[in-house]
């Protein structure tokens, strides 16, 4: 049984990729950078206690599953979400959610997916993609970075679906039941900026949002002289992966930002929200400019070409930036 | 894991990966007016460098952990245990066994004592049989 799917565009972010495709076997018309401003997917966060590839976390978005729900609550869309123990009742679970003609959703760890291209099989367990169908002991994935449909086995399957260590998905799988009539997004993308803004400057933590940001840049500062300069580079090496590569769409989502505030300009007929994506974009450049000169930093590991505290700067110049934008957007008055 | 799950994906080998720098991701750019597009592009600027950096980085690992098994520091365990990219708290989620048993296991005259059916849940991850395990030379083609 093979549902007819259409595997839209290749993404940037796999989660929202992922929405996306969801929404559009529903005939829901939305754009990648729509999705990601209204399920408030924009977020910064520096975890040092966190490590992944021997590294200290640096998060650019929102956590791995927040994105699809809070799309499909601000939409009015209702829809289950279901984490299993056992792998067995959660694969019958997935052919009933596929038997009934729906597509679902999988959050599934990448260090064992066959289909995917070999430098990004880490241990990276916050990976979405679509199944939509089963054949002959096999399924049929819609990956967002994979062109074209893959294939996996069933036995594949379940190993991508229960990987272990940090943010283990066991086995998460979501799907949309029911869907309104009309679907305006003209609220909803008020509620995704609303929600944007508390999360970057009102949330009274130091780790995450304009704070985050600040406390990274002197964590940063410091780490030659805490940790050396081949351990800084590799630290620096990682912070400029998650900002770059790991699906982002570049600059740490803040290109993809700027495009959803530019398409809400037209939406909601703002034009100042216009100018804010113009901003944005700015500040994306100035993140791509931080990864373009640190990546200079990783040639040799132990003799760095920028010192830190020049990289340092460059993120307090981002961080001054985004608390610019980010107080401008709060003041729009959208009634 | 249930028995029936039998995996034929044969896991990536770091040790000897090397860097595709022409696969394509999706990047967003912004022009001079402020519109936005997107395309597929292999490099920004910087993705070679941290790229192999970051691979280079474990491939270190593993090479310093072979070192320290031919010199009989630590067990084969640890060698393969970087081949994988993972720790001890991921390897001990994955094989079942405690940390603090894996900690143990790394040391080399604990590991000559491990009977074969502990054996088999490491060879079984690492995706390897039991003789190359014991001896990290033995497959060599």
């Amino acid at each position: 049984m093979k549902l007819n799917f259409d595997h839209k565009q290749l993404s940037a972010h796999c989660e929202s990729g992922a929405t996306v495709n969801l929404l559009g076997y529903y005939n829901v018309k939305i754009s990648e950078p729509m999705v990601f401003g209204i399920g408030a997917g924009y977020y910064f966060g520096h975890l040092p206690f966190m490590k992944m590839n021997f590294s200290p976390i640096t998060t650019y978005r929102s956590l791995p599953g927040l994105v699809f729900s809070r799309t499909c609550k601000n939409l009015g869309l209702s829809y289950e979400r279901k984490t299993f123990k056992s792998p067995q009742k959660s694969m019958d679970e997935l052919d009933r959610v596929l038997d009934s003609g729906n597509p679902c959703g999988v959050q599934v760890g990448t260090f064992h997916l066959p289909f995917f291209p070999q430098e990004y099989r880490m241990h990276y367990n916050m990976h979405n993609m679509v199944v939509f169908g089963k054949e002959n002991n096999e399924y049929f994935v819609a990956d967002s970075v994979v062109p074209g449909d893959c294939r996996i086995s069933y036995d594949d399957f379940v190993r991508v679906r229960y990987p272990k260590g940090a943010f283990a998905p066991n086995g998460k799988m979501y799907h949309i039941t029911s869907i309104p009539e009309n679907i305006d997004f003209k609220a909803p993308a008020i509620t995704g900026i609303k929600k944007t803004c508390y999360e970057m400057l009102d949330i009274p933590f130091p780790l995450v949002g304009i704070k985050g940001i600040r406390y990274f840049a002197r964590r940063l500062r410091k780490w030659p002289m805490k940790k050396g300069n081949k351990v800084a580079s590799q630290y620096l090496g990682q912070s400029i992966l998650s900002l770059e590569e790991i699906g982002t769409g570049g600059a740490g989502y803040r290109f993809i930002y700027g495009a959803f505030l530019n398409e809400a300009a037209d939406l909601l007929q703002r034009e100042e929200l216009k100018e804010i994506g113009k901003e944005m974009g700015e500040a994306g450049n100035r993140w791509r400019n931080f990864s373009y000169l640190g990546a200079r930093n990783c040639k040799n590991r132990a003799e760095p070409e920028h010192t830190y505290d020049f990289l340092a700067d460059i993120i307090m110049d981002c961080a001054d930036m985004e608390e610019k934008i980010f107080k401008k957007l709060r003041k729009v008055n959208f009634k | 894991m249930s028995e029936e799950i039998r995996p034929n994906v044969k896991i990536i080998d770091a040790e000897t990966l090397e860097v595709n720098l022409d696969y394509e991701i999706t990047h967003y750019k912004m022009d001079e007016n402020g519109n936005y597009s997107h395309c597929m592009v292999a490099n920004w600027g910087g993705k070679e460098l941290t790229n192999t950096q970051s691979w280079e980085i474990v491939k270190e690992r593993i090479r310093d952990a072979k070192e320290k098994v031919m010199k009989n520091e630590v067990s084969p365990i640890a060698y393969f245990m970087e081949k994988c990219i993972t720790d001890v708290s991921t390897l001990s989620k994955y094989v079942g066994i405690a940390k603090w048993r894996i900690k143990r296991h790394l040391k080399p005259a604990i590991f000559n004592k491990i009977n074969t059916k502990v054996l088999q849940k490491y060879a079984d991850f690492f995706q390897i049989d039991i003789e190359h395990l014991k001896n990290i030379e033995s497959n060599k083609k």
